[in-house]
């Protein structure tokens, strides 16, 4: 075996993860003999570490970054709790809502809903028929408890703020309004959203602090509605003010296409596409298109993987290894905080708003 | 620090992330090193931002810092982790340096890059970073073997790297 076909092989082994300490050793030999191969290791450096850039998933700098975008006027806001009761101890929250909470397959539907009336109002019947069809289809196929993996990717346009500057794909695994996410990076941890609305982050193997909703700050109330694809928050604002055009998508797809009528065009939206699968009705693809004062963005979700549940993984638990601890209404709002900014530096200070904390925290 | 110059240093710092990536990615065996020293340069930088004079050179300043931060901080890892030894660390520092001067560029071409892979060859690039998967797991998906998966991945690499430097000659964005 040639030396640079060894040194391929050492080299492909590296950056896969997969070298050891003999074959480092080699490696580094072959590279300082050979200034060429120095320069082959160098390309393949940097090339991983665009392609991680360009395609890896969040690493911990994914909230603060997306938080870029928590000036948008558009911002939902998660219906509020009317009351909480804390425990102290060992107990969870318990959390009533004055609104009791949709299912994700009937937040599809309400939404889609909308999508109907839009097309009967306009006296088209047969396209009111057939979105009548998708909804009914929709909430059949959202019903089953189904885990669905979408890819969340926003990307700014030219700007000149910094802020704005990195594409991000992140994975994300939904069901009705929860999901969760696994950050990658050196330091892998783990964030997502309950059925009581709560976000919870992992802090490491061993911690993971919860964030009820009335203790969000915007950003990370907005991104919770970003990542659930809760369509009825994320749509439906703009759906009220937007002509809808509905047509065939590619590969057994429909396509609904939102764009802004003119009273309402100062607003950032300039389209929304939302790409039915006309077999399973999932949601296959939502594209978000908006303009602001200082940046654009283009946030796309794509669906990847359908498949069965493990209900573990939609809570703190299920990404902690014992023993470990979860910091919830027991330890102040304050407290918590601290844990929170500590561990993902002084931006993440925005995610929790202490001054609404009920009086008893 | 001055306000004015703490605002500024955060742009600066921020817009030349793709850089300082690179140049810790050159210095590190394992990728998975990339995020924790990357804070750690990025930390630094901001806590020497009062020494950055405005209107200068910012990658000059910073990328002698990132420098030898990274190698001193590379050198606390090496009790722990596989690390390039000295001399290799210091050559592969000087060839980073010249290479990242058209990082932005390579970024820009490569995007175009990854969308004109054949379908194949997309997914196992997307499997091996946008999945995070290991060579292992993705050999489990697929069907095939490690060895093969490494192969191919190494030839995607190469296509690609090949891609960039065309297009870059094309559009005489390489120096």
């Amino acid at each position: 075996m040639s030396a640079n076909t060894r040194f391929v092989e050492l080299m492909s082994r590296m950056l896969d993860d997969a070298i050891s300490d003999e074959e480092l050793v080699e490696l580094q030999t072959l590279a300082e003999a050979d200034p060429t191969l120095r320069s082959q290791l160098v390309d393949h450096l940097l090339l991983d570490s665009l392609l991680d850039e360009n395609l890896g998933q969040e690493p911990l700098t994914a909230l603060v970054d997306l938080i870029g975008e928590s000036s948008d006027p558009l911002i939902p806001t998660a219906p509020v709790p009317t009351s909480i009761r804390m425990h102290s101890g060992l107990s969870k929250t318990v959390i009533t809502r004055r609104w009791p909470r949709m299912s994700g397959w009937l937040v599809l539907a309400a939404s889609l809903l909308f999508v109907v009336s839009f097309f009967s109002m306009r006296g088209n019947r047969e396209a009111y028929a057939k979105a009548t069809q998708i909804v009914q289809a929709a909430m059949h196929a959202h019903a089953a408890p189904i885990e669905r993996i979408y890819v969340v990717d926003v990307k700014r346009g030219e700007t000149n703020d910094p802020r704005f500057e990195f594409p991000r794909n992140v994975r994300v695994a939904t069901q009705g309004d929860r999901f969760w996410v696994q950050m990658r990076g050196y330091r892998e941890w783990a964030w997502g959203r309950n059925e009581q609305g709560a976000i919870w982050m992992t802090l490491g193997p061993k911690r993971a602090v919860v964030v009820n909703p009335n203790e969000m700050g915007l950003p990370l109330r907005y991104i919770g509605d970003l990542y659930t694809l809760n369509l009825e928050t994320l749509l439906q604002n703009f759906l009220k003010h937007c002509r809808l055009e509905m047509s065939d998508g590619p590969a057994d797809s429909t396509i609904i296409v939102a764009t802004p009528r003119r009273q309402w065009s100062n607003r950032p939206l300039q389209r929304a596409t939302i790409e039915v699968d006309r077999e399973t009705k999932a949601i296959r693809k939502l594209v978000i298109e908006r303009e602001f004062e200082h940046a654009s963005s283009i946030s796309t979700f794509t669906l990847v993987d359908s498949r069965l549940a493990d209900e573990s993984l939609y809570g703190p638990e299920g990404h902690l290894s014992e023993p470990y601890r979860i910091f919830s209404n027991e330890m102040s709002a304050t407290r918590r905080r601290e844990l929170v900014t500590n561990w993902f530096g002084p931006t993440s200070e925005q995610w929790m708003k202490i001054q609404e904390i009920l009086p008893n925290e | 620090m001055q306000n004015s110059n703490s605002s500024e240093i955060v742009a600066l710092i921020a817009r030349h992330q793709t850089r300082l990536r690179g140049l810790v990615r050159c210095l590190l065996v394992r990728g998975a090193d990339v995020d924790d020293l990357l804070q750690e340069v990025n930390s630094v930088l901001w806590e020497k931002a009062n020494d950055f004079e405005t209107g200068t050179d910012f990658w000059a300043w910073a990328s002698q810092i990132a420098r030898f931060k990274a190698l001193n901080h590379i050198r606390k890892f090496s009790r722990d982790r596989l690390v390039f030894d000295d001399k290799l660390l210091n050559e592969l520092a000087d060839l980073a340096h010249e290479r990242l001067s058209q990082i932005d560029h390579r970024r820009d071409a490569l995007e175009g890059c990854l969308n004109e892979l054949p379908p194949p060859q997309r997914q196992l690039i997307d499997l091996r970073y946008a999945g995070g998967h290991a060579i292992e797991s993705i050999a489990e998906i697929i069907g095939r073997p490690q060895a093969s998966i490494r192969q191919t991945l190494y030839r995607v690499r190469q296509a690609l790297l090949a891609c960039i430097e065309a297009k870059l000659q094309f559009e005489g964005g390489a120096t």
